[in-house]
């Protein structure tokens, strides 16, 4: 194909891995292009430019604006009063949003899941880098689409999810009924909120994800690949994510 | 507009950081922590913004509201915010022993500390607002949320300072629980003073503050002053803390004393002031010409070992700022003297004033001047020379004391006389000294009259004094402490207690009869009808420098109180009775104070009043700190002045005498000093004290006298129904009718006799029902005029 899907990586003050999701999105076939939020205001990039311009949007993790007010609840603010994006009816036209770690606290205050959800600080959080074991469930989310039981890294779970005990068994219901609770840890009570690892929109094509995928893109990534040295050169099964956006993109193109 | 903002998570939800903050004080110090039983933290944030209401407010709620997680406290700008009430009892509610006893500790960044969170959060809401405005002000801070009914001050302190906040880019204070429970922190005054941005506001606090003190003869020009201080000067834009000039200082003023440094209300004039020093300390060089106070001992300004720069180094500089100030103002402006309750010569006097150049340049190597005890080393017949054991024990006394800094002077008396010896020595006196005759009348009148022994007078620092004798003892050497080189700037001598003797200074030392002038005091045989006269009419008030303070009210702080000197300006003359002394006793309790002292200025003091100042430390029990008594042949008439030191817990909650509204409840109380209405009006027993809308102390004339002037301040009547005549000398109180039950409730456990006399009503007629007499109906403002027209035979009587 001649014409390439571009992809927006939103970078801010604190993100994380941003050059990683570039190679990501680089593999799996985008055109990546990493922009500050800052940039993107000058730029004064809108909505239909958004929906124009790029395929993919994705938002990193890390530590946005220090954490303040909460985990990435002001480059949310940013992308909500200032730039006045709406992503739900992005993907509506066709895009696909990827938030992984504070940015899955950003799809949250962006309202993507509702506003039932939110994250608070995790009293067990310890810092370290540790693999976690998730499994997809259902079909709706076209990031995860096909995609078995995997291994992610995961940064220190600094925050946890939770639902409005107010409105728990509505917000639990609304979850499973349009199968937004997407990624689970393997092995865990599917019925718990602690288990959750990330969330869908009801159409699928925003996912918002705890673990970080762009860290696992080749099997050098791990710790245990010198055991088995032969297959230096395999993808990791965090790429799967990007590749299965690029099937997206190309079914719809 | 100002905001204070507070944000916390919701009761149901466990706080994580909070329990951390109690696992870090449990580890660092266990015996607190035990007496923690439950904590929460809550994030603060003080702001000023330049938008419209509505805005704000929208702003807030999105920046800092999360509907799932967290409460909003904003006062009352927001009260749906947070849970049922809209105030932190709504969190308190959550506390697992209930009622708890709470605290708050709460820390925040100082002003030119780099505060990155607040950068952030102001960052945000402009993002909402949807403008950048350069006049925005935001400062973080945290608030701890503890409870613990076996926790003290102390403790609380422990935390703050230790463990909770770093002094050096942050301040802290307490709030109260009843502060906790209400919103008056989220008062726009309240908040801008963390902002810095009202410097004139506090500036004219501060004005307001050294006025009330100023004293008679300060030939100050206020306007002067003011406009200096209005004055901006140019200040950097860059935050202090990243810049490494030479010059820059970080001076922390620090009182003198714990108590007030522990002051824990904010927004005492004390901290103003403090906030307004330290402020302007910061680059000194700049800013401090702005500066018209200085604490011209060194032991005021903070120099301790966490400085950037050596101590030293930083009082040079200090000094240095100070010398420019003085030489832009070039004369000493201001003299602000503050003083607690405990002793007012000790060294936690509060001294601002500006210095000018050559006193600055003059003193600041020398020695202040201070109070030092006189003792008297010699042998103990007076009349024999010391053997050469005692001279050896006597030097390695004074070697003693010398390494330990007790001692400011020695003078060698050998071959002199007492008198002489003083007058060889002005210097060290010219403060002022007080010689006490007391028990060795013998001794005195043989030193004034002989050649002194060998021997020397030693003048010790007053912290030291009971050290240095027990060092005296010791050795076995013999002592006498016969005076004090005070302040007063007068001699004085004193015998039993009472000033036998004053004279000042120059005439004291010119003088060979210095010493025998004993001036007993008697009561002047005569009175000069014309003076007496003028002395009660228009310049009643005009012997200002007799009394102690002409302000109406200085404020001591203390710890997690107010105080206040209550100055009942009432100078009386000769017809001042033990009546009237209990109706001022009475009066400052009805205010809301607890009487701890009392200070009296006298000129030509008559022996009853002597007697009755006696009554008021035997009787009531009530310390005198401060007793000025003056000679004044010139006038010839008698004046007392008393006021009474006074602490209040809380001086917003002070009452006033008027009755405020109609359908009020009228009470009187039995108000004999030792019945328990004293205490329970003074706050020290009972918890509905605050459901009183006003009381006051019945006047010596009659309680209906004092109904009348309650009453008419706001023009109301009353109907009330006079069972006794009995009444004199208690309080009558005011109560709503919501509060009626509560309050006679605690009257009726803590045993206050009272008395329900009627309401008071809409109409400004006093209706009075006697018992065997028809009911008397009295028209309020006539009734005062003719109380003021001192007509007491008509209407009431």
């Amino acid at each position: 194909m001649s014409t390439k899907f571009r992809g927006l990586i939103v970078s801010a003050p604190g993100a994380r891995g941003l050059f990683d999701f570039e190679e990501a999105l680089r593999t799996a076939g985008f055109d990546p292009e990493i922009l500050s939020i800052e940039q993107l205001i000058e730029a004064k990039l809108d909505q239909d430019q958004l929906c124009l311009k790029y395929k993919v949007l994705i938002i990193p993790g890390g530590n946005t604006y220090g954490s303040v007010l909460g985990g990435g609840k002001v480059l949310a603010l940013k992308i909500k009063k200032t730039l006045r994006w709406d992503l739900l009816s992005y993907v509506d036209r066709g895009g696909l949003v990827l938030g992984v770690g504070t940015g899955l606290e950003t799809l949250v205050h962006l309202d993507c899941f509702g506003n039932d959800y939110s994250f608070r600080v995790n009293p067990q959080a310890v810092p370290v880098e540790s693999w976690v074991k998730l499994t997809p469930i259902g079909n709706r989310c076209v990031w995860l689409r096909g995609l078995g039981t995997m291994s992610l890294p995961l940064n220190q779970l600094a925050t946890v999810f939770v639902i409005d005990p107010f409105a728990y068994v509505e917000a639990k219901g609304r979850m499973e009924r349009l199968g937004m609770n997407c990624l689970v840890l393997e092995g865990k009570d599917l019925s718990g909120q602690e288990s959750v690892m990330g969330l869908c929109d009801p159409s699928g094509r925003i996912l918002g994800m705890l673990p970080h995928p762009e860290f696992y893109l080749s099997w050098t990534s791990t710790e245990d690949w010198i055991s088995n040295p032969t297959r230096a050169a395999a993808p990791g099964q965090g790429l799967a994510l990007f590749e299965n956006a690029m099937k997206t993109a190309l079914s719809e193109s | 507009m100002f905001l204070r903002v507070e944000t916390a998570l919701k009761s149901d939800f466990p706080d994580p950081e909070a329990e951390l903050w109690l696992k870090r004080i449990a580890k660092t110090n266990l015996a607190i922590g035990e007496k923690i039983r439950w904590v929460r933290r809550l994030e603060v944030c003080w702001m000023e913004l330049e938008a419209p209401r509505d805005k704000i407010v929208n702003s807030l709620q999105t920046v800092f509201k999360d509907p799932v997680l967290g409460w909003l406290f904003t006062g009352d700008l927001l009260p749906s915010a947070a849970g049922p009430t809209g105030t932190l009892q709504d969190l308190m509610q959550a506390a697992p022993m209930r009622p708890g006893v709470f605290y708050g500790i709460e820390k925040r960044k100082r002003l030119q500390a780099h505060d990155e969170k607040a950068q952030v959060t102001l960052d945000a809401i402009q993002t909402v607002l949807g403008r950048y405005h350069p006049g925005d002000k935001l400062v973080t801070g945290e608030l701890l949320l503890i409870e613990g009914p076996k926790l003290t001050e102390k403790d609380l302190e422990w935390i703050s300072r230790y463990l909770f906040t770093d002094e050096k880019f942050e301040s802290w204070s307490y709030i109260s629980e009843d502060e906790l429970r209400r919103n008056s922190r989220f008062q726009a005054e309240q908040v801008a003073k963390y902002l810095g941005v009202s410097q004139a506001r506090v500036q004219s606090k501060w004005l307001q503050f050294r006025k009330s003190n100023q004293t008679p003869e300060a030939g100050i020009s206020w306007d002067h002053l003011n406009a200096e201080l209005q004055k901006v000067y140019p200040r950097s834009n860059e935050q202090t803390m990243m810049r490494e000039e030479e010059w820059m200082v970080f001076p922390k003023i620090e009182f003198a004393s714990m108590d007030l440094n522990r002051n824990t209300q904010n927004e005492t004039e004390f901290q103003l002031l403090k906030a307004q020093l330290e402020m302007n300390g910061h680059h000194c060089i700049s800013q401090l010409q702005s500066v018209l106070s200085v604490l011209p001992k060194r032991t005021r300004l903070w120099v301790g070992t966490d400085q950037v720069y050596h101590p030293e180094r930083v009082w040079t500089e200090f000094v240095h700022g100070l010398s420019r100030v003085a030489e832009t103002t070039n004369t000493p402006v201001v003299q602000v003297k503050c003083f607690e309750d405990e002793l007012e010569s000790d060294h936690s006097f509060f001294w601002v004033s500006t210095l000018g150049v050559s006193e600055l340049q003059g003193h600041s190597k020398k020695e202040e001047p201070g109070m030092v005890e006189l003792l008297w080393i010699g042998p103990k017949d007076w009349g024999t020379s010391s053997n050469t054991i005692a001279v050896e024990k006597i030097k390695e006394a004074k070697g003693r004391c010398d390494q330990a800094h007790a001692l400011s002077f020695i003078l060698p008396c050998a071959g002199k006389k007492l008198s002489e010896v003083l007058q060889d020595h002005q210097d060290r006196f010219k403060q002022g000294i007080d010689i006490v005759v007391d028990g060795h009348v013998d001794w005195y009148s043989h030193m004034l009259s002989h050649a002194m022994p060998l021997s020397q007078i030693w003048g010790v620092t007053l912290e030291q004094r009971a050290w240095v004798e027990q060092q005296l003892k010791m050795r076995g050497i013999h002592y006498l402490h016969f005076g004090v080189a005070s302040l007063t700037g007068n001699v004085r001598v004193i015998c039993d207690g009472k000033v036998q003797f004053e004279s000042n200074l120059e005439r004291f030392f010119s003088t060979d009869r210095l010493l025998h002038e004993f001036d007993l005091l008697d009561e002047p045989s005569y009175l000069q009808e014309p003076m007496k006269s003028t002395a009660e009419g228009e310049l009643k008030f005009s012997v200002e420098k007799l009394l102690i303070k002409r302000s109406p009210l200085v404020f001591r702080p203390r710890q997690n109180s107010w105080a206040g000197l209550m100055v009942l300006p009432e100078l009386f003359d000769s017809s001042f009775s033990l009546e009237n002394l209990e109706w001022m006793l009475r009066k400052c309790t009805a205010m809301g104070g607890q009487v701890r002292s009392a200070q009296v200025s006298m000129l030509n003091g008559l022996k009853a009043w002597t007697k009755m100042i006696r009554i008021l430390c035997s009787e009531f029990g009530i310390h005198l700190n401060q007793m000025e008594i003056r000679s004044e042949p010139r006038i010839q008439s008698h004046w007392c002045a008393i006021q009474f030191v006074s602490t209040v817990v809380d001086i917003r909650m002070m009452r006033s005498e008027d009755i405020k509204n109609a359908q009020e409840r009228v009470y009187w109380l039995d108000g004999s000093f030792d019945q328990p209405a004293f205490r329970w009006l003074a706050g020290l027993e009972g918890r509905y004290q605050a459901g009183l809308s006003s009381a006051m102390a019945i006047d010596p004339r009659g309680i209906k006298e004092s109904l009348v002037a309650a009453l008419v301040k706001r023009k109301l009547g009353a109907e009330i129904t006079l069972r006794d005549q009995s009444y004199r000398g208690g309080f009558l109180v005011t109560l709503s009718e919501n509060e009626r039950f509560a309050v006679e409730e605690e009257w009726k456990v803590i045993g206050i006799r009272y008395d329900y006399l009627g309401k008071s009503t809409l109409s400004p007629y006093l209706v009075i029902r006697e018992e065997d007499r028809p009911p008397q109906t009295i028209s309020i403002e006539d009734a005062k005029s003719m109380l003021d027209h001192g007509d007491s035979s008509g209407v009431l009587l």
